[in-house]
């Protein structure tokens, strides 16, 4: 059986790198041009270099989304971009356009072609006139319930990649324009201003309705769907959030990570290791999470009404840079505030939820103790009595 | 001019014989409609219009899911029994059905958010017998689009049309949650908090879509954009008088007289180019 693919997002090398080091099998990453999420697409063809050679080092992959929809200004430079890819050993590029598919299919021959979730494919036959098309891997629209994966499964060759955690629009991806007419943001060319999650007042044949209504949708988390996904043979899972903070695409992808392993090991998951699961996704964001389309049509569960938490949590407080095994010091870069005293957890790609009390900090710099470590990018040195790793990360436990 | 005029009511078919063609919705197929004409009379439909020497479109905008293929196929095969000459699709599902039965040169290409440069419609035309330009571009490139396409291409030039389409049941589920009486038959429209458009919604079989807020309305534009191009014009949420007074201003393209008729007219994004953001957004896709 081919092993799924564990598919995450990164808005930055340094995210890139995170995602491939907590155990995605492949990252996809906006370049400057033809790529939705603008603010997160900051990969410029050295970091994508830099990147994709980081990636295949560890017999991984990289993907460039071009998914926008584009308008003839553009288009410009296309060519020239689809060869800089291909010379980079870019693995696939992710596209909604026919003339952008041509065009790769044309000039850059050796980069795959995977289809945006933007052109909302919900049928085995879609997948077919794709294909047909020069298409290696479709993603499939977030409408299309497990029940119609399962189908299209046994209708199809060609890889398909789902969407399993993260945020959904609530319209079918690339049908959507509410942010194009309600602020002159062009959703579909990266400017989307999220108008679903906004509050709205309602009129019934004209008159006005006392409360507010909304029409945005819950993130999606499908950890319990896994075990299914991998029976039917899905190619790979995708993450979706490239505006995601390191933090969240460390803790998400591992224990994505942990489950798939898992079940690839026993056969099965128990309730424990999916609820182990979900408390540790918990730890990075407080976003309200449903089932999508997986079990059927989104009922009332499935929306966001008025009562959201949506912060990031201020769990995550530094990130180890070194250790060092002779003296037990590591070396931590600080992301939030902490404090002697605090309990705290370190956890890692190898590294097991492990607990300490912190009992002295040491500025890195001034070699002075401190009671508190409130200076984001400070470098602190703090006693650590069991082995930590590069790029391990250690988060508050109770606040 | 060249106006495709969606079929309101059967009795406009002998009203408007200045009009190149009709579009039809049809349960099962269409998206996005009006009226629906029921089954059995589609074939007494298509004959009348026929006898007037115009054409019939039919709307099969539909986005399909898996289990719904079977009765698609079905529909189909009843349906080339009849003379139907063009079908405006949107769900590439439908090509790969009419691929099958082989009447791909049947089909106009239409999803209003992706036809929004000429490259992209050169190589929809290549595999279609025409396309319909999305309605998210400036006039600007409108025109630059039109210019560029040697082919005549069809233009939505009067009318509401979907700003937002989701399969969910965002009415019903929002009752629920409120625990007010499920009903999604009244006419709703939602009104953004900081903002005071009126935007109608609606609820059916396709799930719930949200629609512009005022009859995007081509008039002058359309003598720059040539005669040869097909326009279409569509009746949601327009009262039938209002509709014939509005194709009988178009069909003599007294663009004029638009005004005297009291309807929330648009010009939607012609005019309010959108603009590609480098600092912030994203819809929730990859
Ligand atoms: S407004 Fe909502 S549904 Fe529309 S593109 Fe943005 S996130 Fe998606």
């Amino acid at each position: 059986m081919n092993k799924v693919e564990l598919l995450a997002p990164a808005g930055s090398l340094e995210k890139a790198k995170i995602a491939l080091t907590y155990g995605a099998d492949a990252v996809y990453v906006g370049g400057k041009q033809f790529s939705l999420r603008a603010r997160a697409s900051n990969f410029d063809l050295k970091d994508l270099e830099e990147l994709a050679s980081f990636a295949h080092n560890l017999n991984k992959k990289v993907y460039v989304t071009m998914n926008i929809i584009p308008h003839d200004a553009d288009l410009d430079g296309l060519d020239e971009y689809l060869k800089a890819l291909d010379a980079i050993k870019i693995d696939a590029i992710i596209t909604s356009s026919r003339y952008i598919m041509e065009r790769a299919k044309e000039v850059a021959a050796s980069l795959e072609l995977h289809l945006s979730t933007q052109m909302s494919t919900t049928t085995s036959l879609g997948i077919d006139y794709y294909h047909k098309r020069g298409v290696s891997r479709v993603v499939l629209a977030r409408e299309v319930t497990l029940c119609e994966i399962e189908q299209i499964m046994k209708k199809t060759n060609v890889e398909i990649e789902v969407f399993v955690h993260g945020g959904m629009c609530s319209s079918y991806s690339g049908h959507c324009v509410l942010s194009n007419h309600m602020t002159n943001r062009d959703a579909n060319r990266g400017g989307c201003a999220h108008s679903c999650r906004w509050n709205y007042t309602l009129y019934k044949n004209g008159e006005k309705q006392p409360m507010f209504y909304n029409i945005g949708s819950k993130d999606l988390m499908a950890l319990k769907f896994i075990p299914k996904l991998l029976d039917l043979g899905v190619a790979s899972l995708k993450i979706e959030g490239r505006m995601k903070s390191s933090y969240y695409l460390a803790v998400v992808i591992r224990s994505y990570r942990m489950l798939i392993d898992a079940y690839y090991e026993k056969g099965y998951v128990t309730e424990e290791d999916l609820k182990k699961s979900e408390i540790e996704i918990g730890k990075a964001e407080n976003r309200l999470t449903s089932n999508g389309f997986f079990e059927g049509l989104p009922k009332v569960e499935g929306g966001l009404y008025d009562d959201r938490s949506e912060h990031p949590t201020k769990e995550y407080i530094g990130w180890v840079m070194a250790y060092d095994e002779s003296t037990n010091v590591a070396l931590i870069e600080q992301r939030n505030y902490f404090k002697v005293g605090d309990e705290v957890e370190f956890f890692g790609p190898t590294l097991p939820n492990t607990k300490m009390i912190i009992d002295e900090i040491i500025d890195y710099e001034t070699k002075e103790k401190r009671e508190v470590a409130n200076h984001p990018l400070q470098l602190l040195l703090i006693k650590v009595p069991f082995k930590l790793t590069k790029d391990d990360m250690v988060r508050k436990v109770n606040i | 001019m060249k106006l495709v005029v969606e079929l309101k009511e059967k009795s406009l078919i002998d009203k408007f014989l200045d009009v190149d063609g009709f579009i039809i919705n049809l349960e099962g197929l269409s998206c996005y409609y009006d009226e629906l004409c029921p089954m059995e009379e589609l074939e007494e439909v298509i004959k009348k219009i026929h006898q007037n020497n115009q054409k019939v479109y039919l709307n099969a905008r539909k986005i399909f899911h898996e289990n719904e293929l079977d009765n698609l196929d079905q529909l189909l095969d009843r349906l080339l029994e009849l003379e139907i000459d063009y079908y405006f699709y949107g769900d590439v599902t439908f090509y790969e059905m009419a691929c099958k039965k082989h009447f791909t040169d049947k089909l106009i290409y239409q999803v209003n958010t992706y036809m929004t440069n000429h490259l992209d419609i050169m190589v929809m035309l290549k595999e279609n017998h025409s396309v319909v330009v999305s309605t998210e571009v400036s006039f600007d490139e409108l025109k630059d689009i039109t210019n560029k396409v040697k082919e005549p291409l069809y233009i939505h030039s009067f009318g509401y049309y979907p700003i937002f389409h989701s399969r969910r049941e965002l009415i019903t589920n929002y009752q629920k949650y409120r625990q007010i009486e499920v009903d999604t038959s009244s006419n709703y429209d939602i009104v953004e908090e900081l903002r005071e458009s009126h935007y109608p919604i609606e609820q059916n079989e396709n799930g719930m879509a949200v629609y512009l807020d005022g009859a995007y309305c081509l008039a002058e534009e359309i003598k720059e954009l040539g005669l040869d191009n097909y326009y279409v014009i569509t009746s949601k949420f327009i009262e039938t008088n209002d509709f014939e007074k509005i194709v009988d201003i178009y069909n003599k393209e007294e663009f004029d007289k638009l005004p005297t008729i009291d309807i929330i007219y648009t010009k939607g994004l012609l005019y309010e180019k959108s603009k590609l953001l480098k600092k912030e957004g994203g819809a929730s896709c990859e």
